[in-house]
């Protein structure tokens, strides 16, 4: 039993640090305000995995990211994918080589996924908090 | 490999790093390239094969280009062409997919050919772990192929808390280009008794099941297919034979930030000629990589027999432990070295370049590579 206890706050001082660097609060997922679809974590998890490319209402998703080396892209990686970016890029290269699906657009910033976003009815993507504006739908 | 052929490598690498895959901006939905490539350097101790030079070096590279093109919101083209140092630039695969619903997709043209974990990106070693491949999958052991000529169906199903089962199922015509290695008498033309038989692939159907566990990073999944082939004996008098040819491979898959852990277990049985038995051969692996910031130290242990009715016989096993390190150098550009300590020698007999017990048993194959992607 002792021992099993050790094993424990080891392997949770190994994961404490990953567990308290990312957290949802960190980014917010945004859609365009014409989305009247019902979009939950489980939905957009799919998306950015490459198992859904369609809305539940119709029309293809489009979706956008944020750079490798972006802290929102690294939070949003890990709490939704369970990633890290280096691994998520490795899903879609071998979704791509494969010819299975293509990655999601990358935006160099926070403004470009929002302008892309209120752009194009079918886009999804996630930005730090204080970048959603009144041009985007914010999910909760 | 020519000049040309370096400097477009050269230029494939640079477009890796100034943009790296995943950074294309382009509308992606209409038109989408991506790439691909790798230059391998390898010295063997002993036992030359693949056209080893005459010190036993190898100068290995190649280069692939991915496109997709929009035909409709339900279907795209996608084609993959590729160059290399020992074949004609050809067409790798190129079909048309169409997605019924999230669940339900197809493919109908030349499409990558469906089996085990490594299938799914054999040609992108910037996705492997290793400079080279498992006995599986190597041209050699002639276990698996690059394409089918037909139509593929994939349905996903939600198992909710139990993970996502993906079923495959194909059929159609085996697409086999020219072999640039392999000479008699594996794997189209082999020995039984005195006949040498040459098999002709015809049609084939096959399924692959991948489970994705719950456990982040864990899947299995198991491949399974049939060739109708012909074997003709080249003696003139011994008619041809039809026969079946079935494969099957299981394979286990654990990735994770840390740990890299995969192996499979595949199995090949030809039909026997004239009365002859069926031939039987059989390949598995362990592979574990363990990345650390930019580095990922990996090793493999890998065994083939071709002939299992001569498993004691070197010619016709191999055993290698890979012992090998990649740094990554960019975000898309691998550096990796490695050592292969082989005993047997069946990959040489088998390419028809080393005698059967004329060859060493013990002896090691070093190999270094760059690739990138973009």
């Amino acid at each position: 039993m002792r021992c099993k206890s050790v094993t424990c706050v080891l392997i949770a001082a190994l994961l404490l640090p990953f567990a308290a660097a990312m957290a949802a609060e960190d980014f917010v997922i945004i859609v365009n305000k014409e989305n009247t679809n019902t979009i939950d974590r489980d939905l957009v998890t799919k998306i950015y995995r490459g198992e859904t490319k369609s809305w539940p209402g119709g029309g293809n998703v489009v979706p956008y990211a944020l750079p490798e080396d972006n802290s929102v892209r690294v939070a949003f990686d890990k709490v939704l994918l369970n990633k890290s970016p280096a691994q998520s890029k490795a899903l879609w290269a071998q979704l791509t080589f494969t010819g299975k699906a293509l990655p999601p657009k990358v935006a160099d910033s926070d403004a470009d996924v929002v302008k892309a976003v209120s752009d194009n009815k079918n886009a999804i993507g996630y930005v730090a908090p204080h970048a959603v504006s009144d041009k985007v739908k914010a999910i909760k | 490999m020519t000049k040309s052929h370096r400097a477009a490598l050269a230029t494939a690498a640079l477009l890796a790093m100034a943009a790296g895959f995943g950074s294309a901006r382009a509308d992606e939905d209409r038109f989408s390239l991506h790439g691909f490539g790798n230059q391998d350097y390898s010295k063997t101790t002993e036992n030359t094969f693949e056209q080893a030079g005459p010190t036993g070096t190898w100068e290995n590279n190649f280069l692939g280009l991915v496109m997709s093109a929009k035909i409709s919101d339900q279907s795209k083209l996608w084609a993959q062409f590729q160059a290399n140092s020992v074949e004609e630039a050809r067409v790798t695969w190129m079909f048309i997919d169409y997605q019924f619903t999230d669940n339900l997709s197809g493919q109908v043209g030349r499409v990558k050919f469906p089996y085990g974990i490594y299938n799914e990106y054999i040609d992108t070693r910037a996705l492997q772990m290793s400079v080279g491949k498992p006995f599986a999958y190597s041209l050699e052991a002639d276990m698996t192929y690059d394409a089918y000529q037909g139509v593929g169906i994939n349905y996903v199903l939600d198992l909710a808390r139990s993970g996502r089962l993906t079923l495959q199922g194909f059929g159609g015509d085996i697409f086999t280009p020219a072999s640039p290695f392999v000479t008699p008498p594996f794997p189209d033309q082999f020995q039984m008794g005195n006949l040498e038989a040459i098999t002709n692939d015809l049609h084939v159907w096959g399924v692959k099941i991948t489970w994705e566990t719950p456990v982040e990073g864990l899947r299995f999944l198991f491949s399974a297919n049939e060739t109708k082939i012909i074997t003709t004996a080249d003696n003139g008098q011994t008619p041809n034979q039809p026969g079946q040819e079935n494969r099957w491979m299981l394979s286990a898959d654990y990735a994770t930030d840390r740990l890299d852990l995969k192996s499979e277990l595949n199995r090949h049985k030809y039909p026997g000629l004239s009365g002859f038995p069926d031939q039987n051969s059989y390949a598995w692996y362990v592979q574990a990589g363990f990345p650390v910031g930019k580095w990922t130290p990996y090793t493999r242990y890998d065994a083939v027999s071709i002939d299992m009715s001569q498993s004691s016989n070197p010619s016709y096993y191999q055993h290698t432990v890979v012992l090998g390190i990649n740094r990554k150098l960019t975000p898309n550009l691998n550096l990796r070295v490695e050592d292969n300590f082989n005993h047997g020698y069946a990959l040489p007999v088998a390419a028809g370049e080393t005698l059967a017990g004329a060859g060493k048993s013990t002896w090691q194959l070093y190999a270094a590579q760059i690739n990138f992607m973009f």
